[in-house]
């Protein structure tokens, strides 16, 4: 006599049978007791499993990440399918049988859980970093979104290659100063937009600590004209931040005077990221590090 | 607007966290793993179909992140493979039905398992997905998905019911089988 096989009597456990086999199953194990057993050993295996390891799971963890991911710079959605040109239909999935990216995402997480010594909140403490910052920069006085070179030369020693920043592809006369911009990086938390000198906004997009033991910080600069540029720079000494890649921003932006929110900010260019993949040796800093390495100078 | 992935992203997470608490037995590793997921997935955003599923999409990220960290730090111990239930005569099906297992227990059971076993419970009886859905997840077709699943919950419950008697009984029964050198017991 022809018996159910074991996917059989899973799938009934599960309800994926159809109704005709369903029957045909029912039946010849209402006279089975040892299939009977099969199938109570598959229910009691079964999508139940879902409620037992919910369990386990804080009602409302921490809504860190879900900000973190809102707030991301992201490519759009569509766009490298998009971009093939040789008309094959697109793998509906694509990503995950790459290798994994090492330094190609520009976002702060938080950091890695198991190896926190805290289940705080570790980003987008804004208070904390600013806080922080606030101390680091002393008798800048900085009151966060509104912070200028206390002259046109900038702070001593913040100089970037002794080099004026601007957005050559415009040709416009609105330019970055070297020293607006180490200022800025210096001081001012990932996130957090600050007003430099020339009509500039400077936004730290995150912090990383590059190979050579380097720390970068991915920037995004606005000026009141429109113009933006992403980069980034690495800390080469005392309030000095050398650019390694710069690169105008394309399509629209927010508006530069009120500084940017991160859900606005848009990707860095592909130079821009190439760089920060080339460079990051450890993932970006969460919040509180990233305070804690200013509150000790970088150090 | 629509083809925002941020938004589902933030939608799916919770079965995400759920999915993933499953493989590692543990919140910290979880919520790594989740971080892990998220953060790969932002970085290929671009690489995603608007209209298509993004837990499918998502799911086979967090798998491959999963299978990656378990070749890699080999915390397995010998997983004993069952071939049919059959090699389970010493169980009580009522006690099997009667019972309510534990979070501790399930934990247990799960972490005895492959990775790939794990993976197989965490998609369809923890998450929930459909055969077929996980098949897609996957890219596997259904009817294998049905067998591997079918052995991964037949080890699961060896796992959590299976005492000494059960195990001893089992390795006879597999004494004519090929070991392979992770010494799993293979058919």
């Amino acid at each position: 006599m022809k018996e159910p096989t074991d996917e059989q009597l899973m799938s009934s456990a599960d309800g994926e049978l159809d109704a005709e086999t369903e029957r045909w199953v029912a039946s010849v194990v209402a006279q089975r007791p040892d299939l009977a057993h099969k199938v109570a050993i598959y229910r009691a295996t079964g999508r139940g499993l879902g409620d037992i390891v919910g369990q386990g799971l804080a009602d409302k963890p921490d809504d860190t990440l879900e900000r973190h991911i809102l707030a991301h710079p992201i490519a759009r959605p569509g766009a490298a399918a998009a971009d093939r040109t040789n008309g094959a239909a697109a793998p509906k999935i694509a990503a995950a049988a790459e290798p994994p990216a090492r330094g190609g995402t520009v976002v702060q997480f938080p950091g890695r859980a198991s190896a926190r010594s805290s289940r705080r909140p570790a980003t987008l403490n804004l208070a904390l970093a600013a806080g922080v910052a606030a101390l680091v920069a002393g008798a800048l006085a900085m009151t966060m979104l509104e912070w200028r070179s206390a002259s046109p030369g900038g702070t001593p020693g913040t100089t970037v290659a002794g080099k004026t920043i601007g957005n050559r592809e415009t040709g416009k006369a609105t330019s970055l100063s070297v020293a607006a911009l180490a200022g800025a990086l210096e001081i001012a938390p990932s996130n957090k937009a600050m007003a430099v000198a020339g009509g500039w906004t400077v936004e730290p997009v995150l912090t990383f600590a590059a190979r050579d033991g380097r720390y970068c910080r991915e920037y995004l600069a606005v000026h009141a004209s429109g113009n933006a540029l992403s980069g980034v720079a690495c800390r080469a000494g005392s309030a000095n931040w050398q650019t390694t890649a710069q690169a105008p921003v394309e399509g629209s932006l927010p508006d530069a005077g009120a500084g940017t929110k991160p859900a606005d900010r848009p990707s860095p260019p592909p130079a821009v990221e190439d760089e920060i993949r080339r460079l990051q040796g450890q993932d970006a800093l969460d919040g509180r590090s990233e305070a804690e390495l200013m509150s000790r100078g970088w150090k | 607007m629509d083809d925002d992935i941020r938004p589902l992203m933030v939608k799916f997470l919770p079965r995400l966290r759920k999915f993933s608490y499953a493989l590692t037995g543990n919140a910290d590793q979880g919520d790594d793993l989740v971080q892990e997921t998220c953060m790969r997935a932002l970085a290929r955003a671009d690489q995603w179909q608007p209209g298509t599923r993004l837990d499918s999409w998502m799911y086979r990220i967090a798998q491959n992140l999963w299978l990656d960290r378990m070749r890699a730090t080999k915390v397995r111990g010998t997983v004993i493979d069952v071939d049919s239930l059959a090699d389970l005569s010493g169980c009580d099906g009522r006690q099997v039905t009667e019972s309510r297992l534990t979070l501790a227990e399930v934990q247990r059971g799960i972490s005895k398992l492959s990775a790939e076993q794990q993976v197989l419970i965490a998609l369809v009886c923890v998450d929930g997905l459909s055969y077929k859905e996980a098949a897609e997840v996957l890219e596997l077709p259904l009817g294998t998905v049905m067998s591997r699943l079918s052995r991964a919950r037949r080890n699961l419950h060896l796992g959590l019911h299976g005492d000494d008697q059960d195990a001893a009984g089992n390795d006879n029964k597999n004494a004519g089988r090929e070991t392979g050198a992770d010494g799993r017991t293979r058919r």
